[in-house]
């Protein structure tokens, strides 16, 4: 971004490694098992995760609520209190080296430096009694040294990037002045602050408006387009990635079920759950009056997962394997891959395969005007 | 801003209205003649007596400060709807009337008697802001540590103690078995703020009673921070903070210690009002020549004047206190602006 020079980091995060020294991923999640210890037993709330992720791209991790999309991301930036907290196993690898035992003191250098994080909430994620300038700036003075004017001066720089109108009077003001979405673009303004490579956006838009909820996308994708950075972007909601996404990831009861590129998981899925998830998309038809689907019954308690397949209690085609026998991950295609017993079966995919088309192929959800109107 | 503030001082009126219509009200139920109150034991001649009574508003007078007799040659009682009249007007006047016994002017016993309270206060208030806060603070950063324990523990015990038991156990422990022990040599003073040598020695003797004085309130205090802190370290913010790559130091300090802070400004704010209005237990105990204990000699003796003159003072000190701290909310929280409404 135009505050700062391309390159510009401070000593710590070279010693993390520049560009120079690692050849494959930007961020690299192995088989990430993060499990919670608590009375009730052990809670595997991220069990086998992996995905990698590249500089511009974007990754749509989906999945309904307590489907673990929101601690691996946690995990990811250390934020885990540990315990309860535990990783029993995989790596989280940045720029090619490890940050899950990073000391503490370089996970700070790294947290908001380099990988920055827009939390749900945008109405109690911003600091009541502090000034928006001070909480915007506040990464460029612990991690650039910047002067409180001048820090100052780049809140003014980044509020106005981020669409806010009147930067220079709004960076004085509280949070409590702001409405939701422009409180949001602070969040989004705050993460872009130190230029960071990857943007971790968890349900960003889950508080908002849905013609707010379509701006701060816009947003989201205009400022990656600028600065090129990565983003992961965190939803139960397929219609948020399916315009923005590169990649996707379902996940469901810790895991993922299917992970491809945009394209294969709404064209070509393999896995029950993602037709589910597909089929409860609302369609945009104005002259038919259509029933969603849902899918059926709930996720499964995180402390006593299914003997077999995760889905398989709600699962419409499970058959008796399913029940027995975890699905191991099945590629189906370069880089695409699936958890199901019947993933290489075509025949079975092509018959239950929803036709479905993304929601708002035109544009993001401007089909909520369009559904007003037509409704007049 | 200012027009809140002056509308909260409008607001003193009524309060200052009834507080002095239930005091007077109070004063003139309770039996006793106020002029056998101010003879005491002595007879006085008849009349002395009808001047006392002139001179108090108790019967009716001309012009000149004289009696009115009726035709019987009877004096002829004030209504108290008058009295009340005499004795508000008096008020405004900076006049709170005689005390019954001493013979002085309120105004100048209190002037001699609050100084005391008002720095004994000042010392507990420091005390309580920085023990209270302090352990507070350890303790909920520390939670579930020997040091929380220790503080969750002895803020029970100081809770349930007894001011002036407390007070009493000081004073054998530092004052007496102390100078015991050192052979005289060193211990703390135990009574009274008089007699002190040097500036120094004087105000060691605020040391034990300041402590007992803000021993309950301290505990309060501690116990707030905690919950309040803890409750604050639990916020989205909190976590918004975290992940901006701030180290917990500035994260707790910084992000949770002015949210924290606001719900104990207000309780420590009100505590400071109530320990300016003096500390009967505390005062007595230690013998401290300060406002709370000679309005409680005044009650015994029934020195109404002492005592409606000590309650005005009172409230009066109580409201400003709580005006200045509603205001200092203003610099805590951004939320209260009073006065402008500007939100969107």
């Amino acid at each position: 971004m135009a505050l700062l020079k391309k390159g510009e980091k401070t000593a710590e995060s070279q010693e993390l490694g520049s560009a120079e020294s690692y050849s494959g991923h930007l961020l690299e999640v192995d088989n990430l098992k993060m499990h919670f210890h608590t009375k009730d037993g052990i809670v595997k709330a991220v069990d086998g995760v992996s995905y990698t992720l590249d500089r511009g791209e974007t990754l749509g991790i989906v999945g309904e609520s307590g489907s673990g999309k929101s601690v691996t991301a946690m995990t990811i930036m250390g934020l885990i209190k540990m315990p309860p907290g535990k990783i029993e196993g995989g790596d989280v690898r940045y720029k090619g080296k490890s940050i899950l035992n990073l000391p503490e003191e370089k996970m700070r250098k790294l947290r908001g430096n380099d990988i920055a994080m827009i939390f749900q909430d945008p109405m109690s994620s911003l600091n009541p009694v502090y000034k928006i300038g001070d909480q915007v700036g506040e990464g460029l003075r612990i991690h650039k040294g910047y002067s409180k004017k001048e820090a100052k001066e780049a809140a003014i720089k980044l509020l106005d990037l981020v669409g806010i109108p009147n930067p220079s009077v709004r960076v004085n003001e509280y949070p409590h002045q702001f409405s939701g979405g422009m409180r949001q673009r602070v969040m989004i303004a705050m993460a872009l602050a130190c230029n960071p490579d990857i943007i971790i956006a968890d349900e960003p838009t889950t508080a908002l408006d849905v013609t707010i909820q379509a701006q701060i996308l816009e947003l989201m994708v205009e400022m990656q387009e600028k600065n090129g950075n990565a983003i992961i972007m965190i939803t139960h909601d397929l219609g948020v990635v399916a315009n923005m996404a590169d990649k996707i990831m379902v996940m469901y009861a810790g895991a993922p079920v299917e992970y491809g590129s945009a394209e294969e998981i709404f064209y070509e899925s393999h896995h029950p759950y993602t037709w589910g998830l597909i089929q409860s998309i609302p369609e945009q038809k104005m002259d038919e009056k259509k029933r969603l689907t849902p899918i059926k019954g709930n996720p499964p308690s995180l402390v006593d997962v299914p003997k077999g397949c995760s889905f398989s209690p709600r699962c419409p085609y499970a058959q008796a394997v399913c029940f027995d026998k975890r699905p191991e991950a099945l590629y189906v295609g370069e880089g695409h891959y699936c958890t199901c017993h019947f993933a290489l079966d075509n025949d079975f995919a092509n018959k239950f395969r929803p036709k479905s088309s993304r929601s708002g192929d035109t544009e993001f959800a401007t089909g909520e005007q369009e559904h007003v109107e037509g409704r007049a | 801003m200012l027009k809140y503030i002056l509308k909260r001082i409008l607001q003193f009126i009524p309060v200052f209205i009834g507080v002095t219509v239930i005091l007077f009200a109070l004063t003139n139920i309770v039996p006793g003649d106020p002029i056998k109150l101010i003879a005491g034991e002595k007879s006085l001649a008849p009349e002395v007596e009808l001047q006392l009574r002139a001179a108090n508003h108790l019967i009716k007078v001309d012009d000149q400060g004289l009696p009115i007799f009726d035709e019987n040659g009877n004096t002829i009682p004030e209504s108290t709807v008058a009295q009340y009249g005499y004795y508000i007007s008096d008020l405004l006047h900076g006049d709170l009337g005689e005390s019954y016994q001493k013979k002085v002017p309120v105004l100048d016993i209190f002037k001699d008697k609050y100084p005391y309270t008002i720095r004994l206060a000042a010392v507990a208030i420091v005390i309580e802001i920085i023990v209270g806060i302090g352990a507070g603070m350890i303790s909920a950063i520390k939670r579930y540590s020997f040091w929380d324990v220790l503080v969750t523990l002895s803020t029970s015990i100081l809770v349930a103690m007894p001011a002036f038991w407390l007070g009493m156990l000081l004073q054998l422990f530092f004052g007496i078995k102390l100078k015991e022990w050192t052979g005289g040599g060193f211990y703390m003073p135990m009574s009274g703020a008089g007699g002190a040598v040097s500036e120094f020695q004087s105000w060691m003797h605020y040391i034990l009673p300041a402590i007992t004085l803000a021993s309950v309130s301290t505990a309060y205090a501690a116990r707030i921070m905690r919950s309040q802190l803890l409750e604050t370290l639990n916020m989205d913010y909190i976590r918004t903070a975290i992940a901006k790559g701030l180290n917990s130091r500035q994260v707790i300090l910084k992000h949770a210690l002015k949210n924290a802070l606001i719900p104990v400004v207000t309780y420590i704010g009100i505590d400071f009002g109530s320990m300016l209005s003096g500390a009967i237990l505390t005062e007595t105990v230690f013998n401290w020549p300060g406002i709370g204990y000679e309005i409680y000699r005044a009650i015994t003796m029934r020195d109404w004047p002492v005592v409606m003159g000590g309650v005005t003072l009172v409230v009066v000190v109580v409201l400003v206190i709580s005006l200045i701290v509603d205001i200092s909310y203003a610099f805590l929280d951004p939320r209260i602006r009073y006065g402008n409404k500007k939100e969107n």
